[in-house]
């Protein structure tokens, strides 16, 4: 029986479950999720019978950019439907009472010891930095395929649980992007699992196919059956032969009652009707209509995208080991007025020790863009480079070209400003930050942004990576 | 030589009396006709064209200020090759208010593709496709059956037509209210193809051309051709469109003839066709045409004789006119023949030399005439010179053989309901109701 430590919410319920191997915290089904209070916790273990909750709980950490989180191993305690493919693909496994959490500790014991092996790299690229969290997840659950799954809340009617966690429904197609750019990368192996239609205006797959009249439009069809009556020749639709006893058909031209078809008349095409323009026509138009934006389009018209499967290659699980750093366009050697972290490190070593040497005063600042993962999502890889690109080109305005700049990953920037007072280059900073809103806000006014800054001063006494690491904690 | 001069000899020393004894043939039927009664029909309706000039140009412009919307129909089996350039030709017309419904009755080529890529192009209206085919009268009535044009003007795929044709066949029906149907001319676009085209050409210039204006003026027009005609919508609807064919552009024109109404010939309505190019497909054409004569014209509207309360003077002489020169005549000219080698045995050869004479004679005549009073062709009136003493072999032998078979197969044998032209299924029904 696992001991209790911890209650936090009430005295007769107990959150958390300590054994010897761990500390397994339980979500019931109306605790409020406070997910970085959880950090500590080996495991999670979801309260089921709510696969809505379950799912949103599962979603949380596992889109979270930490791998303390998005790693942590994650059980479901009671009854529940494996039908929704998050859940199906997301969890580590289930558990029927608390009874069985040795089943959790072993798994837990064994993501951890995989989790151990991995190595963490910094990257700018968006799509590198889901990549990783992608391969981490498939290494630590020794999983190496991705198959798509039909999924009714998808846009395009298809997810990958393990990489859609990370966008919304709407945003269904950066995954695929992502992953195409991992099969390019030889990440993975790709092959083709399904061909669907996608609408041109927002990618969905909720398509709604409907036979229109080619001239205003409708569905509003009616189709009926065209007869030949043979001995007189007339042709018209069935309700032209139509009588007043029921079931009988009545040659309009001749008056003849028309009894076997093949032998005094037959059924040589169909014909339809625009019940709202009246227009005839044997050739409908076949239009799909995306439920999501309401767009019409022509079959012709509609985006034709390929699913594919994907297996996780040797290189890919390399990645896991060793860190991936995408060759296409997402790194931060390729933004104009940036050092890389490693010789921006470096010369920050040597201003320490210049500043032993010498009575000036030096500081480093930290520029962090927040919810980045959302605003890097919703761009995609092109509008990311040049978003980064615009804001190194806005800072640079304001910095003297001794200044140095430097990505530490994605969404934070780090600065070196020399022989300046620490007030003076914390309003540097400050106008930096307070420029890059208005500069988002002008050109890219689809999108909002809110960016956290702070400055310290450098001092010769410590070692220039603690300083980093200090301005880091502190801002983060 | 010696041949020649007893000829001459021959044709010297007969009297008059004797002269009309011999060729007597020739001048009730032939000269009576097609050099005094035709020649003087065409003046009549040359001045009557002058002097009408102005009411007609009142019935154009009564057109153009109504402008009422026209249905093109235009039916057939694997047509597709053609449709693209008829299209085209349509749309050069002077007349724009026009819809144009194509019907595909079960072709087997690739037309369902070209009428559905036209249609969704706009170039067509309505493209009707049948899966399996029905014949040509049950496709011009699916097109009648959606047609919203006042008037209907029915085409065939392969014709071409004058930028001013569809104008010029409806204007009679402005002209004249009680005018019911209007055909149009049809003249051969392949006349150069091959010594069966050259004569059919010059045929058509006479009896169709030429011919269909003096039966007109005599309100005796009986049959407006499926490549090109014109129906006033209500009449059709009346109708109920075509019945089986072979033989239906009769068929429909003597069923409009019956309800009182006038079946004009417009001249200037110009349409060009392809006929057939050897003699062994013109032979098989005619065949056909002439099955249906006796088919129609005897058979399912044998009461035009009748005194029946439908009877109409009008109607029977055009009947009688009909069948005279293509039934009757047909047959007297073996009586003729016998006639001549019974009673002139030693003269025969002199009789049927100086017959062919008189005949290249009279075609000369008729042509030059025609050709005079002429106001639209499509090749140099020179250039048939040369055949048209061939006329006589070709009328005079070749057509009146083919027809007597072809008269022959349809009294004894009902031939035309067994003709592949029309789908046997359809045919049965027909023949069982002695339609």
């Amino acid at each position: 029986m696992p001991n209790e430590i911890f209650n936090p919410k009430d005295s007769k319920r107990s959150n958390v479950i300590s054994t010897a191997d761990g500390n397994f915290y339980i979500i019931y089904k109306n605790d409020p999720l406070l997910l970085e209070e959880l950090l500590m916790y080996d495991a999670i273990i979801i309260e089921g019978g709510d696969n809505f909750r379950t799912t949103e709980v599962l979603r949380r950490f596992r889109s979270h950019f930490n791998p303390e989180f998005y790693l942590k191993t994650i059980f479901v305690w009671g009854e529940t439907e494996n039908s929704d493919p998050f859940i199906e693909n997301l969890l580590d496994g289930t558990i029927l009472n608390l009874d069985q959490i040795e089943i959790v500790t072993k798994v837990f014991k064994k993501i951890f010891l995989k989790t151990t092996e991995l190595y963490f790299p910094k990257t700018l690229s968006f799509e590198s930095q889901i990549l990783t969290n992608l391969i981490n997840f498939l290494f630590t659950r020794d999983k190496k395929t991705l198959i798509p799954h039909p999924y009714v809340r998808s846009a395009i009617g298809y997810t990958f649980p393990a990489i859609s966690v990370n966008f919304s429904p709407e945003e269904e197609w950066r995954a695929m992007e992502i992953l195409e750019i991992g099969a390019k990368e030889g990440l993975f192996m790709k092959s083709f699992y399904e061909k669907i239609p996608l609408c041109p205006k927002c990618k969905s797959g909720f398509l709604s196919f409907r036979e229109v009249c080619p001239k205003c439009n409708s569905s509003n069809l009616s189709v009926h059956d065209l007869l030949h009556h043979f001995p007189c020749a007339y042709v018209g639709p069935i309700s032209d032969f139509k009588s007043d006893i029921e079931g009988q058909l009545v040659c309009p031209k001749c008056y003849k009652h028309l009894r076997h078809i093949g032998v005094d008349y037959d059924k040589p095409s169909i014909i339809s009707t625009c019940n709202e323009c009246g227009h005839h026509f044997q050739d409908s138009n076949v239009k799909a209509k995306c439920i999501h934006c309401s767009s019409e389009n022509t079959t012709e018209d509609l985006q034709i995208e390929i699913i594919n499967k994907y297996q996780l290659t040797k290189k890919g699980e390399l990645v896991a080991l060793k860190g991936f750093v995408s060759s296409e366009g997402g790194d931060f050697n390729s933004i104009r007025g940036v050092l890389d972290l490693k010789t921006f490190k470096i010369i920050v070593a040597y201003e320490v020790e210049r500043l032993r040497q010498s009575e000036m005063q030096s500081n480093i600042a930290i520029i962090r863009i927040l919810h980045a993962v959302d605003l890097f999502a919703k761009m995609g890889s092109v509008a990311q480079k040049q978003f980064l690109d615009d804001l190194i080109t806005q800072m640079r305005l304001n910095l003297r070209t001794s200044d140095l700049i430097t990505f530490y990953d994605a969404s934070i920037i780090l600065l070196s400003i020399n022989d300046i007072t620490p007030r003076t280059a914390g309003n540097i900073v400050r106008e930096i930050a307070d420029m890059l809103v208005e500069m988002v806000r002008e050109n890219y006014s689809q999108y909002n942004i809110e960016i956290a800054h702070g400055t310290r001063e450098l001092h010769h006494t410590m070692s220039a990576e603690i300083q980093i690491n200090q301005l880091l904690d502190d801002l983060l | 030589m010696e041949f020649f001069d007893n000829l001459i000899h021959y044709f010297q020393h007969l009297s008059f009396g004797q002269f009309v004894r011999v060729f007597w043939f020739f001048f009730i039927f032939e000269f009576s006709r097609n050099g005094i009664l035709d020649p003087l029909v065409i003046l009549y309706w040359k001045i009557k064209k002058k002097i009408l000039h102005k009411t007609i140009e009142r019935a154009r412009r009564q057109l153009f200020l109504e402008n009422p919307l026209i249905s093109i129909i235009v039916p057939g089996k694997n047509e597709g090759k053609h449709i693209y350039k008829l299209v085209t030709s349509l749309r050069e017309q002077s007349y724009k208010n026009f819809e144009l419904i194509v019907v595909d009755d079960g072709s087997d080529d690739q037309t369902r593709i070209i009428g559905r890529s036209l249609e969704r192009n706009g170039m067509i209206d309505l493209f009707l496709s049948n899966d399996v085919r029905g014949g040509k009268a049950s496709g011009a009535n699916l097109a009648l059956r959606y047609a919203k044009g006042k008037y209907i003007i029915h085409l065939d795929a392969d014709c071409s037509y004058d930028y001013d044709a569809m104008e010029n066949i409806l204007v009679p029906f402005f002209f004249d209210e009680q005018v019911g149907a209007v055909g149009g001319n049809v003249i051969v676009r392949n006349y150069k193809d091959s010594l069966a085209t050259t004569l059919q050409a010059i045929e058509y210039y006479d009896a169709i051309s030429s011919g269909r204006i003096v039966v007109s003026e005599l309100g005796l027009y009986r049959i407006i051709s499926g490549a090109f005609g014109a129906f006033r919508k209500d009449i059709l609807t009346r109708l109920s469109g075509w019945d089986i064919g072979p033989g239906l552009d009769g068929d429909i024109t003597v069923k409009i003839r019956k309800l009182g109404y006038k079946i004009k010939f417009e001249h200037t309505a110009l349409c060009q066709t392809s006929v057939p190019n050897t003699f062994k497909k013109l032979s098989n054409q005619r065949k056909r045409w002439d099955k249906s004569l006796v088919r129609f014209r005897l058979r399912k509207h044998a009461n035009v004789f009748l005194p029946l309360k439908s009877f109409r003077i009008i109607d029977f002489i055009s009947f009688v006119e009909n069948i005279t020169y293509n039934v009757i005549l047909n047959f007297k000219w073996y009586i003729y023949y016998i006639d001549v080698f019974v009673n002139f045995l030693g003269e025969a050869k002199y009789i049927i030399v100086l017959n062919i004479l008189l005949y290249t004679t009279s075609n000369f005549y008729k042509f030059i005439i025609y050709s005079l009073m002429r106001e639209r062709t499509n090749s140099p009136m020179s250039y048939y010179l040369i055949y048209l003493p061939l006329m006589v072999i070709y009328f005079g032998f070749f057509i009146r053989f083919v027809r007597t078979i072809a008269y022959f197969q349809e009294f004894f044998l009902k031939a035309s309901y067994k003709d592949p032209w029309n789908p046997r299924k359809t045919s049965i029904h027909a023949e069982r109701m002695g339609m």
